[in-house]
């Protein structure tokens, strides 16, 4: 029973990242709209297609409801590494409740741009600038969970750790990566900025394929804790 | 693992050969690989705007202190060497001589960011920030990313000169912060000609 729950939690994180991923498609984010785009090109985005674009913000919004799931086994897990003073698991875990906030609240801007479509198109730039900035510059959430990946996969010491020594070196090579995300508030356009190669597409994939990462060890680490006890059924204890 | 307990092991470059052996360990060379293929993103993403607006480009590079550019070069080359030295003495147990190297390698990389603040306070002061025109966004974001990754570095020698003080440290954390340093400078070496002298 405790083997399916968090493997039902566990697989939330794929689950997330495809509801994510769709919702996201369906708004028409993909690529982004330049920030250095008028006002009135910026209102005719939301004109045109109101529904699909609030459809796809509530299909976004509900999706990031999976992370915390994925991120409460993600603690569990690494809290049974870290013993008595699960530091960094909990570091992990604020840092996921953060992340979902970063995820929800711009889509609730985006909502309110796509709300009343008769607004001063100067209006809905506004609002849209105030989802794109938050969404893509906040990164401080985001940061520091690679980070506490990265500290407790080191302490692990057992034969069949749950992130290998090379995960931890790459969890930091993410953070370096999402690093450089606030900087796009200098730039309206060029590769720093919200739309560009370094402000936005770099930081995307390094930050999908390091979930994608994540997701597998865990899964895989998992599903080996099961067979170990499944191997010594008087291991378990309480 | 106590250092005084080590065994002593032989620089890698004097055995060339079958018992060649990866400094540090495979992991963090994932993360050295990683960041140098970002910054080689940069370096091609600059080249290519650089090529499009080549006037613009060569006019902004002109106001660059060249002067300060060479002497940090020098200085940061002088650290990289210093470093090395101390990876010598640590792998022959001379730990005195290994901590005086590292303390001159922190104190060059120290010299380095002292010069680069100098540096970008002289360029804003005289008006040229990171909003004036491409070539400044390229200087101040490419540089300043180095600039983190300097900062880090240091703070990864200043771990291992308080391990070594401590008599601790393996000689696992030691490479890392070497191996790191050694790719600091070597981003520099390839930053400098692209943004001082091409």
């Amino acid at each position: 029973m405790n083997y399916k729950s968090q493997m039902l939690a566990a697989w939330c994180g794929p689950g997330f990242i495809i509801g994510m991923l769709g919702g996201w498609l369906m708004i028409g984010f993909l690529p982004p709209h330049m920030p250095s785009a008028t006002p009135e090109a910026i209102a005719a985005f939301y004109q045109e297609n109101p529904i699909k674009i609030r459809a796809g913000l509530l299909l976004f919004m509900w999706a990031s409801a999976l992370y915390l799931p994925f991120c409460g086994v993600l603690t569990a897990q690494m809290r049974k590494i870290e013993g008595e003073y699960p530091v960094w698991s909990y570091t992990q875990l604020a840092a996921g409740a953060g992340n979902v906030i970063t995820l929800t609240f711009p889509t609730l801007f985006w909502a309110t741009a796509a709300f009343r479509l008769d607004r001063d198109p100067s209006q809905i730039q506004l609002i849209n600038d105030l989802a794109w900035i938050p969404f893509v510059g906040m990164t401080v959430p985001f940061l520091m969970v690679p980070i506490a990946i990265a500290i407790v996969g080191f302490m692990d010491k057992r034969e069949n750790p749950l992130f290998p020594r090379w995960a931890c070196y790459y969890n930091i090579f993410v953070m370096f990566l999402l690093l450089p995300g606030g900087v796009i508030t200098f730039f309206q356009d060029g590769p720093f900025a919200w739309d560009g190669f370094f402000g936005f597409w770099l930081p995307l994939t390094d930050w999908g394929v390091w979930f994608c990462v994540t997701c597998f060890l865990l899964i895989r680490h998992l599903k080996r804790e099961s067979l170990a006890s499944q191997a010594l059924p008087t291991a378990e204890v309480g | 693992m106590n250092i005084a307990q080590g065994r002593p092991l032989r620089c890698s470059s004097s055995r060339a050969g079958q018992n060649r052996r990866l400094p540090a360990e495979a992991g963090v060379w994932v993360f050295i690989l990683g960041d140098m293929t970002v910054f080689a993103l940069l370096f091609f993403v600059f080249l290519y705007y650089r090529r499009l607006d080549l006037v613009e480009f060569q006019s902004s590079q002109q106001s660059l202190n060249v002067l300060l550019g060479q002497i940090n070069t020098l200085i940061l080359i002088t650290s990289s060497w210093f470093v090395a030295r101390f990876m010598g003495a640590y792998k022959t147990g001379d730990y005195l001589k290994a901590k005086n190297f590292l303390a001159a390698g922190i104190v060059a990389g120290g010299a380095f960011v002292a010069i680069k603040v100098f540096e970008y306070t002289e360029k804003i002061t005289a008006g040229d920030t990171i909003l004036s025109g491409d070539f400044f966004m390229y200087y101040y974001m490419m540089t300043g990313i180095h600039l983190m990754h300097v900062l880090v570095g240091i703070a990864g020698l200043l771990y291992v000169y308080s391990a070594l003080s401590k008599q601790r440290g393996s000689l696992l954390v030691v490479e890392c912060a070497a191996v790191y340093w050694h790719m600091v400078d070597l981003l520099w070496i390839f930053l400098f000609p692209l943004f001082y002298l091409l």
